[in-house]
């Protein structure tokens, strides 16, 4: 078997699906690209089970075989060339592959490709298009929400809602939480499903401008397609805690103030919060908030007042700065407002002028503070 | 700053007030003076916190078993410590030094490190110590010893040699000529155990461990070994520090006896993580790793420790307790001693959580903690904790006084205390629970057996005879009791029964078996208010549907209660049996008892 391809574009799509490896996989093959050749196109497969990803290159061959590689020793050696033309020969019988260019000539071993895990098919599916826009802004406004805590795996995804009038993504930690909402993209039918971060965060990274994205989704997966590109993700099982019910509806204190402002000053201030806790207190009185944050350990403090527009009853109220600093990071409209209610109750920030088709709804819960 | 301390004109001061807790009770008690005064725990497992001199010649130490000590010295006055006086007396003395020293570190509640480096100059060390020794003496009455040298470790052992009621100068230069004679136990940090390693390798004196190279010690003791060794050698480096931080915070209690009721220690880890989780908020304080230490009755001692989320919520740090307590108590041995601990700590609060903290449970939280700052730690607290920790066994022949001591995990049988009604009141209630179901057909699985149900426990099946005997002479002393039957009542929307009207003479009956059997609290339910249940765990609505029927049912009864029944079962799902039937005094005269 042998074919032939450039290794400048050949490296493209190889560092475009080597996201999805587990360099610590149990299974040896799983380290490995499944290299798929069917005459003049080249399919590459990187899985680690849960998320597998597979894009196409068009290549010189006349021949058809499977071949799995060692995903390292080929990245490395992709990496240290130009723009050259690389011929592949591989024995099907040792899985012998010897990489031959102008100069050199280096040989590796792969493995049997028939023995490389199936890769789940579509089917029973129903599908959805979705803007490549619309699609990446709802993976960044939400991925940073997700939480971290193996013992709660729902809450390690992103979960999707859609349904014939709009689609929702909703990511919580149990501190924080993120509902973004698109009513410009649409599903035929009410459903709702937990992705895994990973895939999300390889699709936010490969996914192109002006493109449309198919999902088509079963009760177990989610096949992404774009381009070249498939992407297939296992949904996260379980049941998603009940978010809706989380989000107070009644909250009269208003605060609105300039988003960038206000974000450069809690980081500011935060510099002198304790570095485990990061916690930043406000206390908001009349049309003014004073920030204010301590380490106690080093007798470190940082105080900063803003001015701000405020209705409602004066009130001191702290949170944990990390959060409120990438929620902040992640909002792009020039003010935003946050509504509160009780000092130990959740604050919502929302942005101020977004664009109809978006909406977007932030929540933080505070930290305790005695009075 | 190590520099500096390595220079010779340093002047370290240890002051350490002599038996301190002894010396504060004689001075509120004069006439103990000049006896053997003990302060410790006065129950068996207590140990010896602080003992007169005149003890001392008996061979009495700190930390000795208080029963060791009765043996040596039977005429020992043993005394209750007043930590709070202790307390006061201590500040006092930290403030006489504190307006005289421009450093010092508090090292302990009577022990303090004054550093004088360069005040030589002016006064010379030495004098100027004994003039605020002399003056601590003076205005508190209190004996206390210095040693003055040129770092902390040669200081405390010269203080150690100067006491009682002294002080010890060791020059510079001298300090390894000064320790060499001494037993390596009088180096500080070398404790019992340090010691008979040493001693099996044949150290016995401190100038063996000098002429030691520094290398066998660290193979030895490791990282300790240096220190030690460095201590030896009269070389200490560290700084006198006015402050030290709390690295953590913990607790632990001994038993009087060795237990195996499970049930009873983790209640009593639920009290003290409730406890330390408050201390906690109050220095508003996060703890990162939670530690369960348990000793057996063999002095095997185990602990183990988790990493959590940083917190200071008590539901978070009980549970996690518990499951550490779990983990750890694997053998079936008797427990010692149990404790917790909170490390890693920091300055913070509590991150509320958007699922499990509900606005409720915060504002429940904040009411206790507020309690407990207005009327102390103990206040308010969870119900599991307050069950009194075991102390009940007689210490002759280990037998429970009560009936809790059993192994509390075997399945253990039910008993029920109740007057049985003549057949009239049952006919009756029979009738209107069969209404009942006539109205609603959910009720037909209702079990009431129409007894007027006075004690309802949980008991070991060989306590069986004894319950009986007990009820006996309860039962022997009473008189009849006329019952008064009025009127169907509720309870919540949840039950339905047939109160008894003037309820006293009932009342005492119950409370007089209640103190004859004396049963475990939290096994136990005590009609107080003695009634028929009908109906019982009834939902709001089939409850509105049936309770009209009985707000119209007028029943008046009059009945005399002669007999007590004792009934049985060994679970939940089986019927009771009737064990036996104890019949009242009949004489109508309560009989006199001289």
């Amino acid at each position: 078997m042998k074919f032939i391809v450039s290794s400048s574009a050949l490296l493209k799509q190889v560092q475009m699906v080597s996201g999805a490896l587990n360099n610590n996989s149990p299974l040896d093959i799983l380290t490995h690209f499944l290299f798929d050749i069917d005459k003049n196109e080249l399919s590459i497969t990187a899985s680690d089970l849960e998320t597998t990803i597979t894009t196409r290159i068009a290549i010189e061959s006349k021949e058809k075989g499977k071949i799995a590689v060692s995903a390292r020793l080929l990245s490395d050696m992709l990496k240290t060339f130009g723009d050259e033309p690389l011929s592949f020969t591989i024995n099907p019988k040792t899985f012998g592959i010897e990489v031959s260019t102008g100069q050199g000539k280096f040989k590796l071993t792969g493995l049997d490709g028939n023995d490389y895990p199936k890769i789940p098919e579509v089917t029973n599916a129903n599908f959805v298009d979705m803007p490549s826009e619309v699609l990446s802004q709802a993976i960044s406004k939400t991925l940073f929400a997700t939480g971290t805590d193996d013992l709660r795996p729902v809450m390690m995804g992103v979960y999707c809602q859609l349904s014939p009038d709009d689609v929702l993504f909703v990511a919580t930690d149990a501190h924080r939480l993120v509902r973004y909402k698109r009513t410009d993209a649409r599903a035929q039918n009410n459903v709702s499903f937990i992705l895994p971060k990973k895939p999300l965060t390889l699709l936010r990274n490969i996914v192109g401008n002006d493109e449309k994205v198919r999902i088509d989704y079963n009760d177990s997966n989610a096949f992404f397609s774009f381009g070249d590109v498939k992407l297939v993700c296992r949904f996260i099982e379980g049941r998603y805690p009940n978010y809706e019910a989380v989000i107070p509806k009644e909250n009269p204190n208003k605060l609105t103030i300039d988003r960038s402002l206000f974000l450069s000053t809690i980081r500011r201030v935060a510099i002198f919060s304790s570095k485990t806790t990061h916690q930043v207190k406000f206390k908001i009185t009349g049309s003014q908030v004073a920030i204010s944050a301590e380490d106690a350990d080093f007798n470190h403090e940082g105080n900063e007042v803003l001015s701000c527009s405020y209705e409602g009853v004066d009130m001191e109220i702290a949170f944990n700065s990390k959060f409120l600093v990438e929620m902040l990071n992640n909002l792009d409209t020039e003010e935003i407002t946050m509504h509160m209610s009780l000092p130990n109750r959740a604050g919502l920030i929302t942005p101020v002028g977004m664009a109809d088709e978006e909406d977007v709804l932030m929540l933080v819960m505070p930290v305790m503070i005695s009075n | 700053m190590i520099l500096l301390h390595n220079n010779p004109s340093n002047s370290i001061v240890h002051m350490d007030l002599d038996s301190f807790f002894v010396s504060v009770s004689c001075l509120m008690h004069p006439e103990l003076k000049g006896k053997p005064v003990i302060v410790g725990g006065t129950s068996d497992r207590g140990v010896v916190a602080s003992c007169s001199y005149e003890a001392r010649k008996f061979g009495i130490h700190a930390a000795m078993p208080t029963k060791l000590v009765k043996r040596l010295c039977p005429e020992a006055i043993f005394i209750r410590g007043d930590y709070d006086k202790y307390t006061e007396y201590s500040d006092i003395v930290s403030q006489i030094i504190k307006e005289q020293v421009p450093l010092y570190e508090k090292a302990s509640i009577d022990e303090f490190y004054i550093d004088l480096t360069g005040m030589d100059k002016f006064f010379g060390c030495y004098k100027w110590a004994t003039e605020l020794r002399q003056r601590i003496i003076r205005e508190t009455g209190l004996p206390i010893s210095f040693g003055l040298s040129k770092n902390k470790t040669v200081s405390k052992v010269a203080t150690g040699e100067a006491k009682p009621n002294n002080q010890m100068y060791v020059n510079y230069g001298t300090e390894k000529s000064f320790l060499a004679p001494m037993p390596v136990s009088k180096i500080p940090m070398v404790g019992e155990k340090t010691t008979a390693l040493l001693r099996s390798m044949g150290v016995e004196k401190v100038k063996t461990i000098q002429d030691m190279p520094v290398e066998l010690m660290q193979n030895v003791l490791g990282e300790n070994g240096l220190i030690i060794w460095r201590k030896a050698n009269g070389i200490d480096n560290t700084a006198v520090e006015p402050y030290n931080e709390r690295k953590s915070i913990s607790t632990e209690e001994t038993f009087d006896s060795d237990t195996i009721d499970v049930q009873m220690l983790k209640a009593l880890l639920v009290k003290m993580t409730e406890k330390l989780a408050f201390q906690l908020r109050c220095e508003k304080k996060l703890t990162a790793c939670i530690a369960v230490k348990i000793r057996y009755a063999n002095f095997d001692t185990h602990t183990t420790q988790v990493r959590i989320a940083h917190t200071c919520a008590d539901h978070l740090l009980i549970s996690g307790v518990k499951q550490l307590f779990d983990k750890l108590y694997q053998r079936r041995m008797l427990v010692r001693l149990i404790g917790v601990r909170f490390s890693h700590l920091l300055n913070g609060a509590h991150q509320i959580n958007l699922f499990e903290d509900s606005a409720h449970l915060l504002a429940l939280y904040q009411t206790m903690d507020n309690l407990r700052k207005n009327y102390g730690s103990h206040a308010i607290m969870r119900a599991v904790g307050s069950a009194k920790s075991l102390r009940t066994f007689n210490p002759f022949n280990g037998i429970s006084n009560s009936l809790s001591s059993a192994a509390p995990d075997a399945a253990q049988p039910q008993f029920v205390l109740a007057i049985n009604p003549p057949k009239h009141v049952h006919n009756e209630i029979k009738k209107q629970q069969q209404n009942a179901i006539n109205i609603h057909p959910y009720l037909a699985s209702q079990k009431n057996y129409g007894h007027l149900m006075l004690m309802q426990f949980k008991a070991p099946q060989q306590q069986q005879q004894a319950i009986i005997d007990a009820v006996q002479q309860v039962c022997a002393l009473q008189t009849p009791i006329p019952i008064i039957l009025q009127t169907y009542m509720h309870h919540n929307k949840q039950n339905i029964y047939l109160p008894v009207q003037k309820v006293n003479t009932l009342t005492q009956l119950v409370k007089s078996l209640q103190a004859q059997l004396q049963l475990p609290h939290h096994q136990t339910y005590v009609a107080y208010n003695p009634c028929i249940n009908v109906i019982s765990g009834l939902t709001q609505n089939v409850f509105d549907t049936v309770f009209q029927h009985f707000e119209h049912v007028n029943y008046n009864t009059t009945f005399i209660a002669d007999t007590l029944m004792l009934l049985t079962r060994t679970s939940a799902y089986e019927p009771y049996t009737l064990i036996h039937e104890f019949d009242f005094n009949n004489m109508q005269t309560v009989p006199v008892i001289n």
